[in-house]
């Protein structure tokens, strides 16, 4: 499965667009990217997963580093378009709210 | 009867043994997983269980992620093999990696890290998703059945 992600910057904010999974395997390149790019002043980083097929823990790891890190700089990692059962792995390991994981319409 | 081989990666083996039964067997290396997985999802199409398609294939990617990081240590010589048999509303499988094994008994599934953690959600995640799972006594083998509902904690 091939994965591709991007990064986007309005000013101090940034999103995150994940197409494919988001697994053990693309972890390391993302990692890195991001890493630089909330070196830059962030006060929100959005991941769209909208076209996220697979997330496994090693993806709520990285999502978690990245809310780590931005917290410590004051600021706030959001969650946005989770297919069902992307969401109902997150709210089975009970980080909804923790991540900020905005519900939409395709939870159905 | 039913047999045929598929290579996704040159040191990958995989198999179909008997239409019902999938093997592989590759190199402890993510790469060679995602092979892995590829051949599952082909493989659970073909039994049209598209209700635990989803659970099957993350279930199997935090065993292999298990058996690379914690079982195998990222040795590339080292080898982890995946069987995966389909029923009719379930699926079972059962990773095996080389190494040394662990002490299985000494984790608990049922608690999850804390939420500033980065690591440590595998066998929650297994736990969450599997009807039954067990390890074998030296835990290097895991045994995870995935049902059409979503089963209860497994026994250990």
């Amino acid at each position: 499965m091939t994965t591709n992600y991007r990064l986007d910057r309005t000013q101090s904010n940034c999103k995150v667009t994940v197409s494919g999974a988001l697994t053990a395997i693309v972890i390391p390149e993302i990692k890195e990217a991001l890493r630089k790019e909330i070196q830059q002043p962030t006060n929100e980083l959005v991941f769209d997963l909208r076209d996220t097929t697979m997330l496994d823990s090693s993806g709520i790891g990285l999502l978690i580093a990245t809310s780590n890190t931005l917290a410590q700089k004051q600021g706030v990692l959001r969650v946005i378009n989770p297919s069902h059962e992307v969401f109902e792995l997150l709210r089975h390991m009970h980080l909804v709210s923790r991540l900020n994981v905005c519900p939409t319409s395709r939870q159905g | 009867m039913h047999a045929g081989t598929v290579t996704p990666r040159k040191t990958s083996k995989a198999a179909s043994l008997d239409g019902r039964t999938l093997f592989c067997d590759a190199p402890s290396y993510f790469g060679a997983a995602e092979g892995m997985c590829m051949l599952v999802r082909h493989f659970l199409r073909q039994h049209e269980l598209p209700e635990i398609a989803f659970s099957t294939e993350l279930v199997v990617r935090e065993c292999l992620n298990n058996a690379i990081n914690h079982g195998n240590r990222h040795d590339p010589r080292k080898r982890i093999r995946l069987f995966v048999v389909a029923e009719k509303k379930a699926v079972r499988l059962t990773v095996e990696d080389d190494g040394d094994g662990f002490n299985w008994q000494e984790y608990s599934t049922a608690r999850l890290p804390g939420n500033t953690e980065t690591a440590g959600r595998g066998l929650a995640v297994i736990a969450s998703y599997a009807r039954h799972f067990e390890f074998n006594r030296r835990g290097n083998v895991i045994r995870v059945e995935i049902g059409t509902k979503r089963g209860k904690r497994g026994k250990r």
